[in-house]
């Protein structure tokens, strides 16, 4: 993603994103900012992009709101068949909101970011697609009812969108933000209990293309503050798979076998990853073995990452990840 | 989670009603004119980080009428300016030798945060949109002065409920007491997520609805300082929702109106309201005192 410092938006930083020296023991494949530092003012040159590597354009964290702009991106991404990501957000209407809008807001005295925010962007974006053949929106981490109902009308249609959930989306809601836990902040926001049932329901149904973690370290000075001026996101690696099962393989019964999809053929075809998320032969030995059944307790003090900032802490998960081969080379062993 | 400090006073929402009685009962044994020195050798710090002119001033009285010493810190002026982080601000009182803090802040929560990473107990003076607790118990106790009890009385809270602490902290406190609770203003002010907050509250959109038999008529500032972005029409608002003496003749006729300050006459209420025979808004102001020594000493264990 290209919400960095400096902001991915040419093909000299695609370029050096996935240089060797970088030392990444995981396959790489960057996503280009759409316009030129995210300012959602001038397009980047898509073609030189995906030339160095790029598999999809988008603003993320600072969405494009201009329609003509959007329109825009979605045309020219059409022409060389580049997926569009959007974090949909009209972020006029989110200003000062750091959780969803509800009663958990009211009561806690926050700002709340309404689900109207998301939807309408998602329902702009997805009839914007419709004006161009070969036009590809991809929804990053939908979080509303109201935004499925958008991704499922363009599905229906000949819109090729396709969409992404989390899984702190599919198993949490507003008010597990409790007492102002930071922990729980992270945009788009938790939200209602409808919301994550409509999301449990579009995970089976298949509505929903790809399961993301959307993972998001902070370092203890950006979150162990006032819950407003906190930074948003959490961290979701290494918590996923087991949250995943946990929560859709055996409390709600979703079969094995449509989760792994989720995490592998379904995310490979958003962004056309050829030979990847299959275990087809032929394909890159790109594997990872989990164990389905393994019962574990997640400490976040014992994580992996330097940052601890998971609202998974003490979560009893079944379902573990064993060992992960990358091009043929195990680069992680349980 | 840490714990929270003991003797902490964050919100009204998750205390008991025997608590809040007995913070009520301890404030009528306090006498601001003959104070007892409960809070000798006591220092206790006011960490300001917004405008207060009833809160700061009641604190500070009753704390130094009952002996204790106090400092004031406020947010310009000091290393807050220079970017110092709420926790570090809170470990610096305390290592000067702070045995409780009295904060208030524009960030909801912010005093929650300090009293668990601090052993010292930390008093809520308000803070962003979220709570006003020792509005709420002063409020309370302004009210038992002049009815037998809260349980079964109307009350009438009327004005800009969302961006209003003080509201949220008397909901909870009066919905716990057993009030029947009204609430009136235009939906930017009155959002329908306002019922979620305690049982049995209700919403009107009409003023005169609100007030018609009310007991007691508690009127909100508009906050302009809190208005981003809204757009409310200042002439409308007053038109439909300005407390008048017209209006006032609805309530009942020992009703009391309420008003946590600061006024703003002509904008929520009239002149004639402010000043009228059942306005109690100073008496509130003077009721801070007994009720903030109480709160003090209890937090301090010293009540006696």
């Amino acid at each position: 993603m290209p919400n960095t410092h400096p902001v991915l938006d040419s093909s000299e930083w695609i370029t050096w994103a996935q240089q060797p020296e970088r030392g990444a023991v995981v396959n790489v494949f960057p996503v280009a900012a759409a316009t030129h530092a995210s300012k959602g003012a001038a397009l980047t040159d898509f073609r030189g992009l995906q030339r160095a590597g790029a598999v999809a354009v988008t603003d993320d964290g600072r969405p494009i709101l201009s329609e003509d702009i959007m329109r825009e991106t979605l045309r020219v991404a059409a022409e060389i068949n580049l997926p569009v990501i959007q974090h949909a957000e009209d972020t006029r209407m989110t200003e000062n909101c750091s959780m969803n809008d509800g009663p958990t807001a009211f009561r806690l005295g926050l700002r709340g970011m309404k689900a109207a925010a998301e939807a309408t962007i998602v329902e702009r974006d997805v009839q914007l697609a419709q004006q161009f053949t070969g036009a590809r929106l991809h929804v990053a981490h939908l979080s509303t009812a109201d935004a499925l109902k958008a991704v499922r009308r363009g599905k229906r249609g000949r819109t090729r969108v396709t969409c992404e959930v989390t899984p702190h989306h599919f198993t949490l809601i507003d008010e597990n933000v409790g007492e102002y836990d930071t922990n729980f902040k992270m945009n788009p926001p938790l939200r209602s209990i409808s919301d994550r049932e409509a999301l449990l329901v579009a995970l089976a149904d298949g509505t929903v293309d790809a399961i993301a973690t959307d993972h998001a370290p902070h370092a203890p000075h950006e979150k162990i503050i006032e819950f407003e001026r906190a930074l948003f996101g959490i961290t979701g690696l290494e918590t996923a798979l087991g949250i995943a099962i946990t929560r859709l393989h055996r409390e709600q019964k979703i079969p094995l076998a449509r989760i792994v999809e989720l995490f592998t053929a379904g995310p490979a075809r958003v962004v056309d990853l050829r030979g990847r998320g299959t275990l087809v032969r032929g394909s890159y030995a790109d594997v990872t073995i989990f164990d389905p059944k393994k019962r574990w307790t997640f400490d976040a003090s014992k994580s992996l990452s330097k940052s601890h900032n998971t609202p998974f802490n003490g979560w009893q998960l079944t379902g573990k990840v064993v060992a992960t081969i990358v091009g043929g080379v195990i680069q992680y062993r349980a | 989670m840490n714990r929270i400090a003991r003797g902490s006073l964050l919100g009204i929402e998750h205390m008991e009603v025997a608590e809040i009685v007995g913070l009520l009962r301890l404030a009528r044994r306090m006498n601001p004119l003959k104070p007892r020195p409960l809070l000798r050798g006591k220092r206790v710090l006011l960490l300001f980080y917004e405008a207060s002119t009833r809160t700061r001033s009641s604190f500070e009285i009753a704390a130094k009428s009952m002996g204790a010493m106090t400092t004031l810190v406020l947010s310009s002026g000091s290393s807050i300016e220079k970017g110092e982080s709420l926790l570090d601000t809170a470990y610096t009182l305390r290592a000067v030798g702070a045995d409780l803090i009295v904060v208030r802040h524009p960030h909801a929560g912010a005093p929650l945060l300090m009293a668990t990473h601090l052993d010292i107990p930390v008093l809520n003076a308000g803070d962003g949109m979220h709570e006003h607790p020792t509005q709420a118990l002063l409020d309370a106790y302004t009210i038992l002065r002049h009815k037998k009890s809260i349980k079964g009385l109307q009350v009438a809270i009327v004005g800009d409920i969302y961006h209003s602490r003080v509201a949220r902290s008397a909901i909870h406190l009066l919905s716990k007491f057993g009030a029947r609770i009204t609430l009136c203003g235009p939906p930017e002010f009155l959002p329908e997520v306002a019922t979620s907050l305690a049982p049995g509250l209700h919403i009107t959109r009409t003023a005169e609805d609100a007030i018609r038999g009310g007991d007691v008529i508690m009127v909100l500032r508009v906050q302009k300082e809190r208005l981003a972005g809204m757009k409310i029409r200042l002439q409308d608002y007053i038109a439909r929702y300005q407390m008048t003496m017209t209006r006032l003749k609805l309530a009942k006729r020992d009703a009391l109106v309420m008003h946590p300050g600061p006024i703003i006459r002509g904008l929520e209420l009239t002149w004639e309201v402010a000043d009228c025979p059942q306005s109690v808004i100073v008496e509130e102001v003077r009721n801070g005192v007994p009720v903030r020594m109480a709160i003090l000493a209890k937090a301090l264990g010293r009540a006696r």
